[in-house]
């Protein structure tokens, strides 16, 4: 039921992008028609301070004498002191632009059942959030959300509409039009490896640089350890985003995750094939079905009900992966209560080129049928770049839920752990570069691997951005979702062997249409390239 | 013909009357939205609404059918359920009846409270201990295989034992549940039948085999019925919490629920799912007016329609 | 008492004559039974067991050790989560307790009313009816057009109505309650239409007392029905006022699932919270009423409690 959280690999991040790309190569050239030529100037200067001046000053051109009470869908658990905090945000938000907020919840495990039915039964709300991996995609196409005109942000969202990276606008496009405002903060949801320190010196492991010597490592506690299992084995859901950290070295990209159809990311004209067929990701099975024959997971981690994370940090298990957001903060909280076994974290694919990710992966949609759309966003543009609503509603009461540690990093006070976790009550749709990163060891460690990838690793191309229709191949991609799942996850598992079951999976796939899905992506990825080349 | 139907409901009237609330209900929360099966049949968007959206034929219909997995999930499908009634009907009549034939009153009362806890149980919890009861490493079944110097067995990738274990479960959970219903109807049964037959020299066996079972067949039928009403229809709970992705197991435990759940749960489609869901109700439909046909021509009011 | 004892006599392997009253047939009925029923009735506590003590068990031992009969290291934690807001959860236990009480009774009245009439020899419109009724466990529109004509036409959404009237008429309890009054005699019926009674006052006088048996198994459903209801929560419930018990669990479910969530979005050490041992808290949380309910549904179940009394 709630299987769709895991497809979250979002992370939070911190750094800042540099903004000045966005000024100029946004749809600022025609900014006469909104009739605000000075706010858009002011917002791009003002890079990070505050910037309600800004829309107080594009306020009076707008009428906002009545007073408006703005309903707004959030996902996950409501906090105990979220009506506290909101009740400060509203007394701003009254000041600055005449409305509230007035919030509703969709817990994890209800929003599944929950979300689409808000929109089928077109009740009273006027702005939602939502993200690629929370119905963006499905909700814009079945007309739900409001397209996001440029005059209509360049009126009401100034800021948004001056400070956002293009590369978001571009990302939520759907049939070229905007329904969603896409966060505006640098994740990347990169795949690292944990492994412990202690066991690795007392095999006489160096340290590890390559894949290899992660299977090395994995395989010799394996065969020597007893009582502990070594590594919990690929994810159980396969999708794009989900591949396992060893195929990072690939450096090639998924179109869609119920596919096995790649390109290559660096290429300026991609064409995709079928990693299935590819040499080099056969090996890499080969590989995983290797260390599954030595016992590097348990025979039955494909249905293992056991969490594997919590299984690291208990000393059950002695390799993990995950993203490195996940694995920092792991790390500190195992060198805290158990210094002797010296987590390390490695990226065990340092050359690999990658994408950031997509900014889309959290992000507000106003409701189609909203009775004030403009409030709406007027609100937006505030809780996205109003230093104290944005801090206010991400951290809480500063004093009570949290303190700030210099200009960039944050602590956590008692309060906050349980009244207004920070970061936590789903202030994520309107992350933007004032984000501030948790302040101790966790932290270092997650901007110095931000930083090495941003200056290496994070390469920008055109198809960055690419979304695919998927209107004509639903059914197929139905189809081969569920071909995945049957055939290919057990060889993943290492539970078949790579050279007998893989022509099975390809037969399968070829039934289910996937020269069809083929056709029909790379006509969209070719028109999609030329189209950004005729720009 | 016109008076003849008048009369009767005339004759009816007080009966009709009574028949008012749960007619009210049935038709407000069940036929009302039944118009919501077309959209089966369309492309639907939250702009234009349900009867709004457009038509797409058989669209929605097709992604279970092109990867060619269509006959061998909907066989499984029918033949767990088949199993799942025999087998549930066997078990609870008998139950049923042993539990009605003790004498120990404290002993009635411990045992049918026990029988009924798997009812509260969740399949998710079931799916949580049957893995620690099974699991290779650390199963408790194979710890006790080693400790006695046995191979311990790989259950997950046997994909033989499951359709086994999967009724099994299946009936333990039901069995508390089942048994009440039949136990009632023994508890109806008029006990000077029993004294005639205590008086005739009957043994128990006889009078079980000759009153007791006769007796509960009204009861077998129509819950056997409602059963087969839903024989292409399987039940998800037991079979994603037991299976879950394990794909080697599923070409002996794969249903049209899990199925159709694994293909879009990325991408739920309404149309898609709703698509599905009569094509379900379409075979349900089919065999239930068959098998209801039958037990008419056998016992008229043993049918349900 | 008296099979149990023989049982065990029989084990021990003393040959005694069986006590004069026993007939051998009985004596070996019995002795099956109460073995049989022993055995199935272990299985059933066996997990239950587990789950008791995995409820008790300190996240960090179900980890280590998996499930254990006894706990190897006792905690509360879990139910310390469940009981963290006492006030809430009170509140959850009072709307399902009176829905329980009062759709049980409601939904009785109602399914009884329209089972006796569907079964009567003398409605020739019998099947007809029954085939609407039952028609509907086969074809559903889906939650989407449910959803749309409770909130948009009814105006139900957050009412204590909703969750009292979507699970009053089920129907195939009607159709199970129809089959057993079947075993009332229709002879009945037919004298008291001659002495002269109407159709509602004989379901009220003479087939409500005799179908007792009856009216406590689909009472005893019914009920676990309404105490087992969260979906209609989930779906038309957002006032936490109105919270249904087994919704409140499952949204405390929910909110372990978001922390862990969340902490992995904020980059923040996952708290230790009770995940496993959660679960098998809420199952025995919600194991209440067949505690209590069951053993007085049971009275029901004594045999001559029908016809013979009435007929004379």
């Amino acid at each position: 039921m709630s299987k769709k959280k895991k497809a979250w690999l979002g992370t939070s991040a911190v750094l800042a992008m540099s903004m000045l790309a966005s000024a100029c190569s946004g749809g600022n050239g025609n900014n006469a028609a909104s009739g605000s030529p000075s706010a858009s100037a002011t917002a791009t200067s003002s890079a990070s301070a505050s910037a309600s001046p800004t829309a107080s000053a594009s306020a009076p051109a707008i009428d906002t004498s009545e007073h408006v009470k703005l309903k707004m869908v959030l996902v996950g658990p409501k906090a105990p002191d979220t009506d506290e905090v909101y009740a400060q945000v509203n007394k701003i938000l009254t000041e600055k632009v005449n409305a509230e907020l007035e919030l509703r919840f969709l817990d994890w495990n209800e929003m599944n059942q929950k979300y689409p039915l808000l929109f089928a039964a077109n009740e009273d709300f006027d702005m939602a959030f939502t993200a690629s991996w929370a119905f963006y995609n499905p909700t814009a196409r079945k007309d739900g959300f409001l397209e996001l005109t440029e005059d209509l942000m360049k009126t009401y969202a100034p800021n948004t509409w001056a400070n956002q990276d293009p590369v978001g606008w571009d990302q939520a496009k759907i049939d070229g039009k905007i329904y969603m405002v896409p966060q505006d903060a640098f994740e990347s949801g990169s795949s690292v490896a944990m492994v412990r320190g202690d066991l690795r010196e007392k095999y006489n492991i160096p340290e590890l640089k390559t894949q290899e010597d992660f299977v090395n490592y994995v395989k010799t506690i394996a065969k020597n350890e007893k009582g502990i299992v070594a590594y919990n084995g690929p994810p159980t859901t396969l999708n794009g985003s989900g591949a396992p950290i060893l195929f990072l070295d690939l450096e090639k990209r998924f179109v869609h995750g119920s596919a096995p159809l790649v390109y290559d990311m660096k290429s300026e004209s991609p064409q995709l094939t079928n990693y299935l067929e590819d040499p080099k990701a056969l090996a890499k099975l080969d590989m995983m079905y290797d260390m599954a024959q030595t016992g590097a997971w348990p025979k039955d981690a494909i249905v293992a009900k056991t969490d594997w994370h919590a299984a690291f940090k208990e000393g059950k298990m002695a390799a993990d992966t995950g993203n490195i957001l996940t694995a920092s903060s792991t790390m500190e909280a195992m060198n805290l209560k158990h210094p002797e076994w010296k987590v390390e974290i490695y990226d065990l694919s340092p050359e690999a080129k990658r994408f950031q990710d997509p900014l889309i992966n959290n992000g507000v949609g106003i409701h189609a049928t909203s009775k004030h759309p403009e409030r709406a966003l007027m609100v937006l543009d505030l809780l996205r770049y109003d230093r104290e609503l944005f801090e206010l509603t991400t951290y809480g009461i500063k004093g009570k839920h949290w303190e700030p540690v210099g200009e960039d990093r944050y602590k956590v006070l008692p309060a906050g752990a349980t009244g207004y976790p920070p970061d936590g009550v789903c202030p994520w749709g309107w992350r933007t570069e004032l984000v501030r990163t948790l302040d101790g060891p966790a932290g270092d460690v997650l901007q110095s691997f931000y930083k090495k990838w941003k200056e290496n690793n994070i390469i920008h191309s055109p198809l960055e951005t690419f979304a695919l229709d998927d209107a004509n191949i639903k059914n197929e991609l139905a189809a081969l979702a569920n071909v995945q799942k049957t055939y290919l996850l057990p060889i993943y598992f290492g539970l078949v062997k790579p050279s007998e079951g893989i022509p099975e999976v390809i037969e399968k796939m070829k039934q289910a249409g996937l020269d069809k899905v083929q056709a029909e992506m790379q006509k969209q990825l070719d028109a999609y390239v030329a189209s950004k080349k005729a720009e | 013909m016109k008076s003849a139907f008048m009369r009767d409901f005339m004759n009816y009237k007080t009966m009709l009357l009574m028949l008012v609330p749960s007619l009210f209900f049935v038709v407000l929360f069940q036929y009302l939205p039944m118009f919501g099966l077309i959209l089966a049949f369309k492309e639907y968007t939250y702009g234009k609404g349900i009867l709004g959206s457009a038509w797409n034929g058989i669209e929605n219909f097709k992604f279970f059918f092109i990867s060619g997995d269509a006959w061998r999930v909907t066989r499984n499908t029918v033949l767990y359920n088949v199993a799942f009634i025999a087998i549930n009907l066997v078990l609870q009549v008998s139950i049923a009846i042993m539990l009605s034939e003790l004498k120990s009153k404290w002993f009635k009362k411990i045992s049918q409270s026990m029988l009924f806890l798997p009812y509260f149980i969740s399949w998710v919890v079931v799916g949580t201990i049957v893995y620690n009861l099974l699991n290779f490493e650390h199963g408790t079944i194979n710890t006790l295989l080693r400790s006695l110097g046995f191979e311990p067995f790989n259950f997950y990738s046997d994909k033989g034992v499951w359709p086994f274990l999967l009724v099994f479960f299946s009936a333990w959970k039901a069995v508390g549940y089942g048994a009440v219903f039949y136990l009632a109807a023994i508890m109806s049964i008029d006990s000077e039948m029993f004294e005639a037959a205590e008086t005739d020299g009957a043994n128990v066996f006889q009078r079980i085999w000759h009153i007791t079972i006769p007796s509960l067949k009204p009861t077998m039928i129509v819950l056997t019925l409602l059963s087969v009403g839903h024989i292409f229809r399987g039940d998800f709970g037991l079979f994603y919490n037991m299976i879950g992705n394990n794909g080697l197991l599923f070409g002996t435990t794969d249903v049209i629920d899990t199925f159709v759940y694994r293909s879009l749960v990325e991408n739920n489609e309404i149309g898609m799912s709703a698509a599905i869901g009569f094509y379900q109700s379409i075979l349900c439909f089919a065999t239930i007016l068959l098998v209801n046909g039958i037990v008419r021509r056998a016992d008229k009011d043993s049918a349900l329609f | 008492m008296n099979s149990a004892t023989d049982t065990r006599v029989a084990a021990a392997g003393i040959v005694r004559k069986p006590r004069p009253k026993i007939r051998a047939d009985q004596w070996i009925m019995n002795a099956i039974s109460f073995v049989w029923i022993t055995f199935v009735a272990l299985l059933c506590i066996l997990p239950f067991l587990l789950i008791l003590s995995g409820s008790f068990t300190s996240e960090r031992a179900i980890m280590m050790d998996g499930f254990k009969l006894i706990p190897t290291d006792l905690s509360l934690e879990a139910y310390r989560f469940v009981f963290r807001f006492p006030e809430q959860i009170l509140r959850a236990y009072g709307v399902t307790v009176s829905l329980t009480v009062l759709g049980t009774v409601l939904s009785l009245f109602v399914i009884a009313m329209c089972s006796y009439v569907l079964q009567r020899p003398d409605f020739k419109w019998r099947n007809g009816f029954s085939f609407f009724f039952y028609f509907t466990t086969l074809f559903s529109g889906g939650l989407v057009p449910l959803y749309i004509l409770v909130v948009n036409y009814l105006k139900l959404k957050d009412t204590y109505w909703v969750l009292l009237l979507l699970p009053l008429v089920n129907v195939f309890y009607i159709l199970v309650m129809k089959s057993f009054m079947r075993s009332i005699p229709a002879a009945i019926t037919e004298s008291a239409k001659i002495d002269g009674a109407g159709d509602f006052t004989i379901f009220m006088r003479l087939i409500l007392p005799l179908a007792k048996p009856a009216l406590a198994t689909i009472g005893l459903f019914v009920a676990l029905g309404y105490w087992n209801d969260w979906f209609n929560s989930l779906l038309f419930i957002s006032d936490q006022r109105l919270y249904e018990l087994q919704y409140y669990l499952y949204k405390v479910l929910g909110n372990i699932e978001g922390l862990k969530i969340v902490a992995e979005k904020s980059g923040r050490p996952v708290p230790d919270m009770p995940g496993e041992g959660l679960k098998m808290a809420l199952t025995i949380v919600v194991t209440g009423p067949i505690i209590f309910l069951y053993p007085f549904i049971q009275r029901y179940f004594v045999k001559g409690l029908t016809i013979g009394a009435v007929k004379g």
